[in-house]
C-alpha cells in the first residue's frame, strides 16, 4: 500500500510518466473487491513504511528508545523497481544485493564509486522532486517509541540498519512500540504527528538478499549514503599530507597552485558517453591518484564544465526517468564564472590589531602569515560562542569580533516526537546575513532540520559528515542543500589505507573541527560517536614562542579501534565538495518558500527576489536621473546605491495583482528613489549623519514623501538615513561592484521592509496579503515573463550570492589532515560536542590537552553516547577550577614517590570532609547516618546536610580535597602495580561522587536516590582501589589509643582491608570531632579550643591546599610534631571570631592524626606542594574564575517531565550522572538554554541563550571595561532583569534578530 | 422486444448491469433465464468476464400522479453498497479511520468497527476506488473486478488481497508458493494445489 503524508500523494500514479506505468500493475496493485450485500471483502495490508534506524539510545540492558526516519514502502519499492529497470541500478543491484554494503564499498572501482554517485544523486532529485513532476515528494517522517530490554525485536536491530515496519494507530503514549509519527508536509507547518503502534508481527529488517524484487538493505545504503563527486577525487594529485598545518589555512590553493591538477575541460574524467559506462565487475579498479595523500577540495577551476558534462552523461543514463539538474553555465549568468583566488575571510575584515596569531610553531615558512582569527575580542565587540535555545535540539553559532555570525556549529530543531514538546520558548533568532559556514556534528533529526524553519540555511555551505542518513534527511536537507545552490562539503570516512591516522582534523581561522574515531561510520553505522566537534579558539597564544603540542600524529589505536575503514577504493579521508552543483536556483523555489510566520527568513530573500522584480525599476530611476541634470556625472558610489535601492525597493507584488505592475505606484517608488538620490548625488559624497541632516534640513524628504505617497515624513527621514548609510557602505577588499550592489541591497531589503512595511514590504513579504505565499508566487512568475533587464539583474544578484558566484570565496573549507590539530597550550578554546562523546576526540588525548574554557554538554547532557557513557576522566578540566587545580597538585605530586599513608590520609580527610557537612544538616541526618547500614543510605542521608554545606561554601574545598587525595591514590597506585586506568577512575569516582552532592540543589528529587547509588558506587570503587593499594602498607600501630576507632580515624593509618566497613564511623568520628561528648577525651588531649579557631580561620576561605601543605609541611615531624603543627594555625585562629569550623575537622584530624603516626614524609609532602604551586597555569588568568562555564541544551514538555528524562535506566538530557561528570572536572558555571520552571528536575541555574567566550587583557579593553583575562563580563552594564550577568548581542543590518539579544554568561 | 444477452465485462456485476439498463439487480439475477448462471456463480456480484446476463426488455410501469405536482421517484438497489473488511497480518484492524474516494471523489470517511468493517453506499457502475486509511495508507480499488474463487483469476486475486501474492499477474510457480504459505496459514495441508477445500477457506478467509 502507497503511503502518503497528503493531498499530493493521493495522485501519486498520477504523476507516473507514461513510460513509467509498467510499474503500476507491478506496485500499485489494485485490490479486487466485489459490490453488494454478502460477505465483506478481506483486505490485508503490507508493511507500509521503509525504517531506517536513525538512533538508539540506552545501553544493552535498558529499554531501548528508538528513532527511525520512515519513508513510504510503496514510494521506495517505485523508485527501486524503475532503478532497477536502469542500467545503473542494473549495477547496483549486482554489487550489492546479497552483500554487506561496507564490505563491497571497501573495493568498489572508479567506474562504480562514479555510477554510485550518480545513483545517489538521482535518488536526491527523486527524493525532493522539486519540480512536483516525478512521484511527488518522498512521503517522510519520523517515529520514535521503546523497545523494552530483552525484546526479540531487538535482535539484529542497530543504528543505520533498514527494517520494514507497520504504525497502526494507537490511543495510548507512551508504552512499549508506541510513539508518535510525525509525517513531514511540504513545510514544517503542514507536518502532521499522530500517535501509532509498532505492529511487532510486520516488523522486520530488510533482508541482505533482494526478496520479490525489492530493494535489499545495501541497495538502502547506498542510496543513502552522501557521496562523493569521483572527479573532485580525481582532480587531487598527491595532496599535502602530513599534519603540519595552521590555524587560518583556510584557503583555496590559488590558481598558480601547481598541485592543483588542471580539470579537463573536455570531461576526460568522465567516461566517453558512448563507451559503456559499467565495465565488467572484474576490472581491477583504477590505482586510485590520491593514495599517497591527503585528498583535499583543490580547486573549483572548471567544475561547472565538469558538471555539466556530469550532468549530460547521467541525464543520458537515467534521463527518461527523471529531469536532471539545471546546471548554470556562464553565458546563462552574462559573465564568467569566477576564477579561483585564494580564500580571504572577509566575513571579518577586520584585521586583528593584538598579537598576531603566529604560525611559528607549526613549522611553517614565515611568520605572521596567518589569517587573523575572528573570535578573538578587540575593541568592537565581545566575539562569543552562543549555544541557542532551540528545545530539544542544538544549535550554536560563532559570533565573531565584529559581531558577524560567521558559522553554526549544528543547525537543529526538535521534532515533534515527545508529546508535543520539547520545543523552545520561542524562535530561535538566526542570521545569515554574513554567510556562515554551517558545521553538522553528525545527521541527526535535531543537529540539522532548524533548516526546514530557515530555508535560507539550504542555500549556503555545509561541512558534514559522511556518515548512513535515512529518507528524512534527505529529502528535508542535504537534497534540498542541492537544489537551493548549497554547497556540501563531506567529511569522508577514512580509509584503511591510513588507519594509522584515524585522527583527522580541519582548521580555520577561528579553530579547528575534528571528527571522533567512535567507529567507522560505514561499518558499524554510529553517528553520535562518528560525528565533527569544534574547538573555536577564543585566546591566540601569548607571546608566541611556546612550544607546540601534539604535532605529532595520534596513534593511540585502542583509543579509536575500528576506524580504519573505507570510502570507495583505498580513498583517504577528506573533505571535499559532494557534488558541483552551481546554477540558477529552481523557478519553483518561491512557491517552496515558507512565508508564514518565518517572515525574518523570507526576508532574507528578499533581496533576491525584489531584485527581480525592482529591476523594472532601474529604467525609471536611471530616466528620472536621465531627466534630471548632472547624471552624466553621477558619482559611480551613488549609482551603485541607485541600483542596490531599485533592487531592493521592488514593489510589493500587490502591485502586479491584477497581473500587471501598477504603474503609479511603481512610478512613484522610482520617484522616491530619484529624488533621494539627487540629494545624495547633490551632496557628493555622504560620509556622515550631518550630511544626513543637511539634506533632511532641505527640500529633499518633502520631495520623498511626495512622490512616494503615503510615507510619513518620519519615515522619509528614516529612509533617507538608510539610503545615506548605504552610500557609506565601505569598500570590502577584492569585492566587485555587482557583489557591493548585492550587499546593499540585502541590507536595504531588510531596513527598508522594517520601515515600509505596510506601504511597500519589500520583497514580496507582503504582509498586506492575506496570501503572501500565492502572492509570491504570482510575483514570482510574473518575473519570470519579465524584461530582460529584470532577469539579468536578478541572475546577477543570484549568481553573486550563490555557489561559486563573486561572494563565496569566503569560507571555502580548508583542507583536512590527519593526526592531531597543532595548539598552543598557552590558547584557550570553547569545545563544541554535539552528541559526541570526549572519549573519541583525539585532541582530548594529548599531553597536555587543548585547555578549554568553555563547554557545551555533550548530547543534551545525556550519561551516555551511542551506548557508551560518559567518563568523566574523558572529559576536559575547567582550568583553575578548584577541581582541576586538586588535580593538577595531585598530578604533580605523583611524580613524586610519596609515602602512601599519606595519600590514605589525604583521602580519610576528604571523605570525613565530606561527611562532615552531614552533620550540618541536623540532627535528624546525624541520627539517620548513625545508622547507615550501606553507604547507599550513608550517602543519600547525607546530601541534605551537604547542600547545606555546599551553601556556606564549604562542599568545593571537599571536592579538592577529595580529588587531590585520590589522583595522589592514583599516581601512587603506579608503584603497587594497580594501574593508571583504574587510578584514572578511582580519580573520577572520587570526584564524581563529591560532586554528586553538589549536584544535589540542582537535581529533581526522584533523582536523589540515582545520585546517591553513583556516589555510593564512586565511593566503593574508591574504596577499592584504596584498599588495595594500602593493603601493602598496612599500618597497626596507632588502632589502640583513645577510643579505639578514633584513633583509627584521627590517624588515618587504618587496616585498609576494612576500610569500607568503618567509612561511616571516619566521615563520623572526623566531623563530630570536637563535638560529641563521647569524644572529650579526645578533645582534652588535642586542644578542642585551639582546633576550633584553626578550623574558624579556614572555614572563612576556601582552603587552599597548596599553601596548607606548605605550611603543615615544615611542622610535621614524626610523633612529637603535633603540637608544633598546630601552633601557628592556632595562633592565626585567635586572632579572628570563632565561627563553622567543622569543614576542617576532617582535615584537623586527619592531618594530626598523620603526624602522631609516624607516617608523613614531610620532604615528600613539600616537594609536592612546591611542584603544584610552580606548574600553575599563568598568574595572568589565574584567580579570575573558580569553575568553567557549561550549557547545556535540552527540551522539556509542558507537562515537566524532560524528553529523554533521567529515570533509572534512561540515560537523562540531562542526567545527574552526566552532571556529577561534568561537574567533577570543575563544569560548575551551569546555564540551561530551556526554561526549567516546572521542570521535573529542576535547576536553579539561569535559563536562556547562553554566550561561551573569553577576554584577554592583552588585546584591546572594552569600554568602559578595564582590561581584564577571563570569562565574559557583562556588557553592557545595566543589570539584567533577572539579576543575571549578560552580554547583549544584535545583528546590525539583520531582522532576524530584532532587537537585542540577552546572551547568559553566568 | 426480446431478451437480450449482455456479456459480462471486467468490472461489471448484476449491480452494475441493472443500473445500465435500468433493472433492479435482484430482478435480473432472479430471472429464469439467469438461473443456470446464478447457480454457477451464487452471488451475482461475483462474475466472470465472459459470463452471459440475459437482460429482459424493460416494462413501462404506470403510476397515477396527479399533474402539475413535482414528484420523486426512486430507484431501488441504487447505490449500491461496498463492504470491505481491514486486516493486518490476518488480524481486524479496528476503529482505523478511512476516506472513500471513487471515480476521485470522496463519497465516504469514517471509521472501521471493532471487526475491521466498513459499508459504504457506491455508484452502481464506479469501477475505480481509492481507499486512504489512516490519513496515510493508499488502496486502490478495482470495483465489481473480484472475480469466483473457481476461477484463476478469482484465486490470484483472493490471494493478493490477503497478502500472498504481490502480483496477480505472477507466474504459476508464485502463485503455488501463495498457495502453499495460505494453506499452513489456514491449517490445511500444504499441497500447493488449489482443491475445493482451499477454495472454500479461501472464500471464508478472503470474503465472497
Amino acid at each position: 500500500m502507497f503511503v502518503g503524508s497528503g493531498e499530493e500523494e493521493a495522485d501519486f500514479f498520477e504523476r507516473l510518466d507514461p513510460e513509467w506505468l509498467r510499474f503500476r500493475d507491478y506496485l500499485a496493485q489494485a485490490a479486487p473487491v466485489a459490490r453488494g450485500e454478502l460477505e465483506a471483502n478481506n483486505l490485508d495490508a503490507q508493511p507500509a513504511y521503509y525504517a531506517f534506524v536513525n538512533h538508539i539510545d540506552a545501553g544493552p540492558d535498558d529499554d531501548w528508545i528508538v528513532e527511525f526516519e520512515v519513508v513510504g514502502a510503496r514510494w521506495m519499492d517505485v523508485v527501486w523497481a524503475i532503478l532497477a529497470d536502469s542500467e545503473p541500478g542494473g549495477r547496483l543491484n549486482a554489487l550489492f544485493d546479497g552483500q554487506p554494503f561496507a564490505g563491497v564499498w571497501e573495493n568498489l572501482g572508479g567506474e562504480d564509486r562514479r555510477l554510485l554517485f550518480f545513483n545517489f544523486v538521482w535518488f536526491c532529485l527523486i527524493a525532493v522532486d522539486v519540480d512536483d513532476k516525478f512521484l511527488g515528494r518522498a512521503p517522510v517522517g519520523l517515529f520514535s517509541c521503546t523497545f523494552p530490554a530483552g525484546d526479540a525485536l531487538r535482535e539484529g536491530l542497530s543504528e543505520s540498519t533498514w527494517c520494514r515496519c507497520d504504525l497502526a494507530p494507537a490511543d495510548d503514549e507512551p508504552g512499549p512500540f508506541i510513539g508518535r509519527l510525525q509525517m513531514m508536509g511540504a513545510t514544517y507547518e503542514t507536518d502532521r504527528t499522530s500517535v501509532r503502534g509498532l505492529v511487532r508481527e510486520t516488523f522486520s529488517i530488510v533482508p541482505l538478499a533482494s526478496e520479490k524484487g525489492r530493494i535489499m538493505q545495501a541497495g538502502l545504503h547506498a542510496l543513502h549514503l552522501p557521496q562523493v563527486d569521483p572527479a573532485v577525487w580525481d582532480q587531487v594529485a598527491g595532496g599535502a599530507g602530513g599534519a603540519a598545518g595552521g590555524r587560518g589555512d583556510a584557503a583555496m590553493p590559488d590558481a598558480g597552485d601547481d598541485a592543483v591538477v588542471p580539470v579537463d575541460e573536455d570531461g576526460a574524467r568522465y567516461p566517453d558517453p558512448d563507451a559503456p559506462l559499467v565495465p565488467d565487475i572484474d576490472d581491477p579498479p583504477p590505482e586510485p591518484p590520491w593514495q599517497d595523500g591527503m585528498v583535499f577540495r583543490r580547486a573549483l577551476r572548471g567544475l561547472a564544465g565538469r558538471a555539466r558534462k556530469a550532468g549530460r552523461r547521467l541525464r543520458d543514463l537515467l534521463g527518461a526517468l527523471v529531469p536532471m539538474p539545471q546546471l548554470a553555465t556562464p553565458e546563462g549568468f552574462g559573465f564568467p564564472l569566477p576564477a579561483p583566488e585564494p580564500s580571504r575571510y572577509i566575513g571579518s575584515p577586520a584585521t586583528h590589531t593584538g598579537n598576531i596569531f603566529t604560525n611559528r610553531w607549526h613549522g611553517l615558512a614565515g611568520a605572521n602569515n596567518m589569517v587573523a582569527n575572528p573570535m578573538i575580542q578587540n575593541a568592537a565587540a565581545q566575539p562569543f560562542v552562543g549555544v541557542l535555545d532551540v528545545g530539544q535540539a542544538n544549535c550554536n553559532m560563532l559570533v565573531d569580533r565584529n559581531g558577524h555570525v560567521i558559522a553554526f556549529y549544528d543547525f537543529g530543531y526538535p521534532s515533534d516526537l515527545h508529546g508535543g514538546g520539547g520545543f523552545p520558548a520561542a524562535e530561535p533568532a538566526t542570521c545569515f546575513c554574513h554567510q556562515p559556514l554551517i558545521i553538522l556534528s553528525h545527521w541527526d533529526y535535531d543537529h540539522w532540520s532548524l533548516s526546514r524553519r530557515r530555508i535560507y540555511a539550504y542555500n549556503h555551505e555545509w561541512l558534514v559528515p559522511q556518515q548512513h542518513i535515512g529518507t528524512t534527511t534527505i529529502a528535508e536537507c542535504l537534497a534540498r542543500i542541492l537544489i537551493s545552490n548549497g554547497r556540501i562539503y563531506l567529511w569522508t570516512a577514512c580509509s584503511s589505507a591510513v588507519a594509522g591516522n584515524p585522527v583527522t582534523y580541519a582548521t580555520f581561522p577561528w579553530g579547528w573541527v575534528e571528527r571522533q574515531t567512535g567507529s567507522n561510520p560505514l561499518t558499524q553505522g554510529r553517528r553520535n560517536t562518528t560525528g565533527l566537534m569544534a574547538y573555536v579558539c577564543v585566546r591566540d597564544q601569548k607571546g608566541g614562542d611556546a612550544a607546540p603540542v601534539a604535532l605529532a600524529p595520534y596513534n593511540d589505536a585502542a583509543a579509536a579501534p575500528n576506524l580504519n575503514q573505507v570510502g570507495g577504493g583505498a580513498a583517504a579521508p577528506g573533505v571535499t565538495p559532494m557534488v558541483s552543483a552551481g546554477g540558477a536556483a529552481p523557478a519553483q523555489w518561491p512557491g517552496n518558500i515558507n512565508w508564514g510566520p518565518v517572515q525574518a527568513e523570507a526576508q532574507n530573500h528578499a533581496a533576491v527576489r525584489a531584485a527581480a522584480r525592482g529591476a523594472a525599476q532601474i529604467a525609471p530611476v536611471y530616466a528620472g536621473l536621465a531627466a534630471a541634470a548632472g547624471v552624466a556625472g553621477m558619482l559611480p558610489r551613488v549609482a551603485e546605491v541607485a541600483a542596490a535601492i531599485a533592487a531592493a525597493a521592488g514593489v510589493n507584488h500587490n502591485h502586479f495583482a491584477n497581473g500587471q505592475p501598477n504603474a503609479g505606484q511603481s512610478y512613484r517608488g522610482a520617484v522616491a528613489i530619484v529624488a533621494a538620490f539627487q540629494a545624495v548625488a547633490g551632496l557628493g559624497q555622504v560620509t556622515s549623519d550631518a550630511n544626513v541632516n543637511l539634506w533632511l534640513g532641505g527640500a529633499a524628504p518633502g520631495a520623498v514623501a511626495a512622490a512616494w505617497g503615503g510615507i510619513a515624513v518620519a519615515n522619509t527621514q528614516a529612509y533617507a538615513r538608510i539610503i545615506a548609510r548605504a552610500s557609506r557602505t565601505s569598500v570590502l577588499l577584492g569585492e566587485t561592484a555587482v557583489q557591493r550592489i548585492h550587499r546593499i541591497a540585502v541590507r536595504l531589503a531588510r531596513e527598508l521592509t522594517t520601515l515600509l512595511g505596510p506601504i511597500n514590504a519589500l520583497g514580496a513579504i507582503g504582509v498586506d496579503d492575506p496570501n503572501p505565499t500565492a502572492g509570491a508566487a504570482n510575483a514570482a512568475a510574473l518575473v519570470t515573463r519579465r524584461a530582460a533587464i529584470a532577469e539579468a539583474l536578478a541572475a546577477l544578484i543570484r549568481h553573486a550570492i550563490g555557489p561559486g558566484g563573486p561572494l563565496m570565496h569566503r569560507g571555502r573549507i580548508p583542507k583536512v589532515r590527519a593526526g592531531q590539530a597543532p595548539y598552543s597550550p598557552h590558547e584557550r578554546f570553547i569545545l563544541l560536542t554535539g552528541d559526541g562523546n570526549f572519549g573519541y576526540v583525539g585532541s582530548q588525548h594529548a599531553a597536555p590537552p587543548p585547555v578549554v574554557v568553555g563547554v557545551v554538554a555533550a548530547h543534551h547532557g545525556s550519561k551516555q553516547m551511542d551506548g557508551e557513557p560518559l567518563e568523566a576522566e574523558q572529559v576536559p578540566w575547567a582550568p583553575l577550577s578548584d577541581e582541576a587545580d586538586a588535580a593538577r597538585i595531585a598530578a604533580a605530586a605523583a611524580a613524586i614517590p610519596l609515602h602512601l599513608d599519606v595519600l590514605v590520609t589525604f583521602a580519610a580527610a576528604a571523605l570525613g570532609g565530606a561527611a562532615a557537612f552531614a552533620a550540618v544538616g541536623g540532627g535528624g541526618a546525624v541520627a539517620g547516618a548513625t545508622n547507615w547500614g550501606t553507604r547507599a543510605e550513608e550517602l543519600l542521608a547525607a546530601m541534605p546536610a551537604l547542600n547545606i554545606g555546599h551553601f556556606i561554601g564549604t562542599v568545593r574545598n571537599c571536592r579538592r580535597m577529595a580529588a587531590a587525595a585520590a589522583a595522589a591514590i592514583c599516581a601512587d597506585a603506579r608503584c603497587v602495580g594497580l594501574g593508571y586506568a583504574p587510578a584514572v577512575r578511582t580519580l573520577a569516582g572520587i570526584v564524581g561522587a563529591m560532586a554528586g552532592f553538589r549536584w544535589y540543589e540542582d537535581a529533581h528529587p526522584m533523582s536523589l536516590g540515582f545520585a546517591a547509588a553513583h556516589a555510593s558506587n564512586a565511593v566503593e570503587t574508591h574504596f577499592n582501589a584504596m584498599a588495595g593499594v594500602a593493603g601493602n602498607h598496612r599500618n597497626t600501630g596507632r588502632t589502640a589509643g583513645t577510643n579505639g576507632v578514633l584513633a583509627w580515624v584521627a590517624g588515618g593509618a587504618i587496616w585498609a582491608q576494612q576500610i569500607r566497613a568503618f567509612a561511616w564511623e571516619l566521615g563520623n568520628l572526623a566531623v563530630y570531632g570536637s563535638l560529641n561528648p563521647n569524644f572529650v577525651p579526645f578533645h582534652l588531649v588535642n586542644g578542642l579550643p585551639q582546633a576550633h579557631r584553626v578550623a574558624a580561620t579556614w572555614n572563612a576561605r576556601p582552603v587552599n591546599l597548596d599553601a596548607f601543605l606548605l605550611a603543615m609541611a615544615p611542622h610535621i615531624q614524626p610523633s612529637a610534631g603535633y603540637a608544633a603543627l598546630m601552633a601557628p594555625f592556632a595562633t592565626a585562629a585567635a586572632n579572628n571570631p570563632p565561627a563553622s569550623w567543622r569543614d576542617f575537622a576532617a582535615l584537623y584530624g586527619a592531618v594530626a592524626g598523620a603526624a602522631h603516626a609516624d607516617i608523613l614524609n614531610p620532604a615528600t609532602l613539600q616537594a609536592a606542594a612546591e611542584t603544584g604551586i610552580t606548574n600553575q597555569a599563568p598568574a595572568a588568568i589565574a584567580g579570575q574564575h573558580g569553575s568553567g562555564p557549561i550549557a547545556y541544551s535540552y527540551g522539556i514538555l509542558p507537562n515537566g517531565h524532560h524528553c529523554y528524562p533521567a529515570q533509572p535506566g534512561h540515560y537523562g538530557h540531562p542526567h545527574p550522572l552526566a552532571l556529577t561528570k561534568y561537574t567533577a572536572r570543575g563544569w560548575t558555571r551551569r546555564l540551561n538554554t530551556p526554561n526549567t520552571t516546572g521542570s521535573h528536575q529542576p535547576s536553579p541555574a539561569a535559563w536562556g541563550p547562553v554566550a561561551l567566550g573569553w577576554e584577554d587583557e592583552t588585546l584591546l579593553a572594552l569600554p568602559p571595561l578595564a582590561p581584564h583575562e577571563g570569562k565574559l563580563r557583562p556588557l553592557p552594564l545595566s543589570p539584567h532583569p533577572a539579576g543575571m550577568d549578560a552580554i547583549q548581542w544584535t545583528c546590525v543590518t539583520c531582522p532576524a534578530i530584532p532587537a537585542q539579544i540577552t546572551w547568559l554568561i553566568v | 422486444m426480446a431478451d437480450r444477452k449482455h456479456v459480462v465485462a471486467a468490472g461489471e456485476c448484476i449491480a452494475s448491469i441493472g443500473y445500465r439498463y435500468g433493472f433492479f439487480p435482484a430482478t435480473l439475477w432472479d430471472l429464469p433465464q439467469n438461473a443456470k448462471l446464478k447457480e454457477l456463480r451464487g452471488d451475482g456480484n461475483v462474475l466472470q468476464p465472459g459470463d452471459e446476463v440475459v437482460v429482459p426488455e424493460l416494462r413501462p410501469k404506470w403510476l397515477p400522479a396527479a399533474t402539475g405536482k413535482r414528484h420523486r421517484f426512486r430507484w431501488r438497489g441504487v447505490p449500491t453498497v461496498l463492504k470491505l473488511r481491514l486486516l493486518r497480518v490476518g488480524k481486524p484492524r479496528p476503529k482505523v479511520p478511512y476516506r472513500l474516494e471513487v471515480d476521485g471523489r470522496t463519497i465516504a470517511e469514517g471509521t472501521t468497527d471493532d471487526d475491521g468493517r466498513l459499508e459504504e453506499f457506491i455508484p452502481p457502475n464506479a469501477k475505480k476506488g481509492r481507499l486512504v486509511v489512516d490519513e496515510v495508507e493508499m488502496i486502490e480499488l478495482q470495483l465489481g473486478s473480484l472475480q469466483p474463487v473457481t476461477t484463476d483469476a478469482g484465486v490470484r486475486g483472493r490471494l493478493a488481497n490477503l497478502r500472498y501474492l504481490d502480483d496477480v499477474a505472477a507466474g504459476e510457480e508464485a502463485v503455488m508458493l501463495a498457495l502453499i504459505q495460505f494453506q499452513r496459514a489456514a491449517g490445511l495441508d500444504a499441497t500447493g494445489v488449489l482443491d475445493d477445500t482451499t477454495r472454500k477457506k479461501l472464500t471464508e478467509l478472503a470474503g465472497r
